[in-house]
């Protein structure tokens, strides 16, 4: 099960070397929405690990 | 994958160093980003640098926890290495010929990397593992199962070792027009992977993969008791996997070699009550419901089938949703309704059509021609 990244905690979340979700025993998951993965990592200068997956 | 390893605990120590990215290649949302980073196969994990908006490097398959972690080390690696001599800047150059698409330099590459390592190289199952799909992936079947016994038969018991030769398995049971090349290495592969599929450790699903590809190399063999066993013992897996599986996600996670398992062993009321068990646990999710038609159809309760099609039909999205309707016409099909199957199908063209071309390809194309064709039949 994969953590939500919760966009409340967003603000924070782009300050902290380990994320608040990762702390909740889960790795915080952006999900669908490449553009904002993309601004998060060029913001914090670290790569996207994406995973592409079927519901079946 | 996701209930299995992307879940576990161990994986949060990493969090820090990426941007975590989760794609359901389903959501029409996510369209644009398929056509940018397209992919053969599910699931696939990319690296992505995202200043050039390249990726560094693409895998294919499950992974373990040890495994993924060592990934993502390359894929740092992939990123950060420019030029160089050494085997790891050779990996690092395949990686990312083969994220680019660029398959054939890749194997190229990665055969470099291998050459450069020697056999003590840390990270030679993963590049062995790498060079024998990037062959598949360039369909280069007789060089893909050659390198499999090659390179893959060397390798120390483990997940590299056997998808390594599953792989090249699959590349030999799947190469066209019978060359003279493939019955001697389906000879040598096979014993090999029946061999790598008993090693203790393996992933549930790498298991049960390797099961599947000996149990279609026993089918192509003509040997219908020799499928049966391997089915068999798929079944007894699948049962033991069950009883020590805590949660209806992971339990799920296995039911479409349940389903595979049942129906090779033309018994598919074998698995109706684990699939019925998925449903009532997960009930968003439109497989249980998708995979109880598909059982009922082969038991003949066609009623039941047509119910359980519509639930998923009611949950489903997606280019999924075009199969399901497939499935609900053949039954309707054969109960002669012609009136409830003419709807049908015209209301799947209608989604089909409904869809971004991205969504609408190989496979899935046919099977929206396949409805266009019944549609118009049906209509006269």
């Amino acid at each position: 099960m994969r953590s939500l990244l919760l966009a409340a905690l967003l603000g924070a979340w782009l300050a902290l070397p380990a994320p608040a979700a990762a702390a909740r025993g889960g790795l915080p998951w952006v999900r669908d929405d490449y553009a904002a993965a993309l601004s998060r990592a060029r913001a914090r200068k670290v790569p996207i690990v994406v995973d592409v997956w079927a519901p079946w | 994958m996701q209930a299995h390893v992307l879940s576990d605990a161990r994986l949060v120590r990493q969090a820090g160093r990426f941007v975590w990215l989760s794609i359901d290649s389903e959501r029409e949302r996510n369209a644009g980003f398929l056509a940018r980073f397209p992919t053969s196969g599910y699931p696939t994990f990319y690296v992505i640098d995202p200043e050039a908006e390249e990726a560094v490097l693409k895998w294919y398959g499950s992974a373990g926890v040890k495994q993924l972690e060592r990934l993502l080390d390359d894929g740092l690696l992939a990123l950060r290495a420019a030029g160089g001599s050494g085997p790891d800047q050779a990996l690092a150059r395949a990686d990312r010929l083969g994220a680019a698409g660029k398959v054939e330099e890749a194997a190229a590459a990665y055969r470099e990397a291998l050459a450069r390592g020697g056999a003590a190289w840390s990270r030679r199952p993963r590049a062995v593992e790498s060079l024998v799909m990037a062959l598949l992936l360039a369909e280069r079947a007789e060089e893909c199962a050659a390198a499999a016994l090659s390179e893959g038969a060397g390798l120390a018991a483990g997940s590299s070792r056997a998808n390594a030769l599953a792989n090249g398995l699959s590349c030999a049971l799947d190469a066209e027009g019978d060359p003279p090349w493939r019955a001697a290495a389906i000879r040598k592969l096979e014993p090999l992977v029946r061999g790598a599929s008993r090693v203790p450790g393996l992933l549930a699903d790498d298991r049960a993969g390797l099961l599947d590809v000996l149990a279609r190399a026993r089918e192509q063999a003509g040997d219908a008791p020799g499928a049966r066993a391997v089915a068999e013992r798929l079944w007894r897996l699948l049962q033991a996997e069950a009883r020590r599986t805590p949660s209806a996600e992971l339990r799920a996670s296995l039911d479409s070699y349940r389903v595979s398992a049942a129906l090779a062993l033309e018994r598919p009321a074998l698995a109706v009550p684990a699939l019925r068990a998925s449903e009532k646990a997960l009930p968003g999710d439109y497989n249980p419901p998708y995979r109880l038609a598909i059982l009922y159809r082969e038991m003949g309760r066609d009623g039941d089938a047509v119910a359980a099609a519509d639930r998923a039909l009611s949950r489903a999205y997606g280019p999924r949703k075009l199969r399901i309707y497939d499935l609900k016409a053949s039954v309707l099909e054969h109960q002669g309704n012609r009136a409830a199957l003419e709807a049908t199908l015209a209301e799947a063209v209608a989604y089909a059509g409904s869809l971004p071309e991205v969504q609408v390809q190989g496979g899935v194309r046919r099977i929206v021609e396949r409805m266009r064709a019944r549609l118009e039949k049906a209509r006269g």
